[in-house]
């Protein structure tokens, strides 16, 4: 053979199959083909140079389908001033979460998260909780550098909050959660160290680390499709 | 089954992988969003709730998994593989699961065209030229150029977008998608002569 080589055709086919998970939303699929670079460091370039190219290619398309609309906003020769632009851009009952999902994350956050969890029947909250919730849905406060539980507890103290060991499970879970995933700013990356590093000390047994210990937590036990990469990689898809 | 780690290798273990993902996150979440993008328009509030619920998911799970980190390999195909299981069972409970479908395998309908194509073999290389032709003939002309030039003919990125310019920050994905497009006439071609 004079044309590609079997190394070059082994990344392009994978590239290939990998762009047709992705528009097929073979989930599946996908796990299956990063399954196969986690022992192949090229095929992990190969997707990650993707995923970067993707990524330039949807901001190329928000540049392009976002500078017709505010020209047809605005009208030739018309002053709007910026505020307006914005206000009528923006969906008029946006959740703060879905106007800047970039923010750090303060204790109205937080609190609307686990009111969000409890509604939808997540986590039991009694009167006096709920009400201590309800108490933080306004308040700027930011969260605390470490989330360890007593650190957690000696923050919520401090604004005048007490709640129930479940309920503060919830809490530190929540803060965890928009921590990190809200963290992605231009400076760097995520300050993974603190969370992960203030996170509960690790078990005396082995086999126990493996569950979270309050079920009732976002952080417990999930519901599973039995597809959990614990011991057994994914099925190779077909 | 390997042994339990010891209390000092599961906090290596753990120090590694914190290490690893503060450095790789960003990584994993381009491959989730990119792939959320493609089941939830992206100005969409629910965009960044199922993002953001992925990636809290997956990491609860990195974090379950530390005593098997393996800290000689990159945390990123091993997180990945994690978050795609999570968005999975985080787009099942938001009932967005129905509309996924396995995905056909174009890559090796593809591959088998190109190596085909190239065989050394006289008869197998007349066959692979006559299908290649008749999927080409389907094909959109700018994606037809590029199987051509670069599957056919040999040639690399460089000479490629010299031969076709536009951007070259564009080019690997234009490449990839007429690679996908050709694989995609292949498979269909394979299906009817199969039904015929």
């Amino acid at each position: 053979m004079t044309g590609p080589t079997p190394r070059d055709l082994k990344i392009a086919r994978a590239e290939i199959d990998y762009l047709a998970a992705l528009e097929a939303g073979d989930l599946e699929k996908l796990a299956a083909l990063w399954h196969r670079a986690e022992s192949d460091p090229d095929l992990t370039a190969a997707f990650l140079g993707l995923s970067r190219d993707l990524e330039a290619e949807a901001a190329a398309e928000q540049d392009s389908a976002a500078r017709p609309a505010d020209e047809s906003a605005t009208g030739a020769g018309t002053f709007v001033p910026d505020e307006f632009v914005v206000a009528a851009a923006a969906p008029a009952f946006a959740p703060p979460s879905a106007a800047d999902p970039h923010a750090p994350p303060r204790a109205k956050d937080v609190a609307r998260r686990v009111k969000e969890e409890a509604a939808a029947g997540k986590l039991e909250l009694s009167p006096q909780d709920a009400a201590a919730v309800d108490s933080l849905l306004d308040r700027d406060d930011p969260l605390p550098d470490l989330l360890a539980m007593p650190a957690v507890k000696r923050w919520t103290e401090s604004l005048g909050v007490a709640v129930g060991k479940a309920t503060l499970l919830a809490f530190r879970d929540a803060a965890i959660t928009l921590s990190f995933t809200r963290s992605e700013t231009a400076a760097g990356p995520p300050p993974t160290a603190n969370f992960l590093a203030a996170r509960e000390a690790r078990p005396a047994s082995g086999r126990a680390r493996q569950a979270p210990a309050d079920p009732q937590s976002p952080g417990g036990p999930r519901e599973k499709s039995g597809d959990a990469p614990e011991t057994e990689p994914p099925p190779e898809a077909t | 089954m390997p042994p339990d780690p010891s209390e000092d290798e599961y906090q290596a273990r753990r120090a590694a992988l914190d290490a690893a993902l503060s450095r790789d996150w960003e990584k994993v979440r381009a491959a989730v969003t990119n792939v959320v993008a493609r089941k939830i328009h992206r100005g969409s509030p629910e965009f960044h709730d199922v993002v953001h619920e992925t990636l809290g998911t997956t990491l609860e799970d990195l974090l379950k998994q530390a005593a098997k980190y393996d800290p000689d390999r990159d945390v990123v195909p091993w997180a990945a593989r994690f978050a795609m299981l999570s968005l999975s069972e985080v787009l099942r409970k938001r009932g967005r699961r129905q509309q996924v479908v396995a995905a056909a395998d174009l890559g090796e309908a593809w591959e088998s065209a190109v190596v085909s194509y190239h065989s050394l073999e006289e008869e197998r290389r007349r066959e692979a030229a006559e299908v290649i032709q008749a999927a080409l003939a389907q094909m959109k002309p700018d994606q037809r150029r590029i199987i051509e030039l670069m599957d056919l003919q040999g040639l690399n990125y460089d000479e490629l977008h010299a031969a076709i310019g536009g951007p070259r920050g564009a080019l690997r994905m234009r490449v990839l998608r007429a690679r996908s497009a050709f694989g995609a006439i292949l498979k269909r071609m394979c299906r009817e002569e199969d039904s015929q």
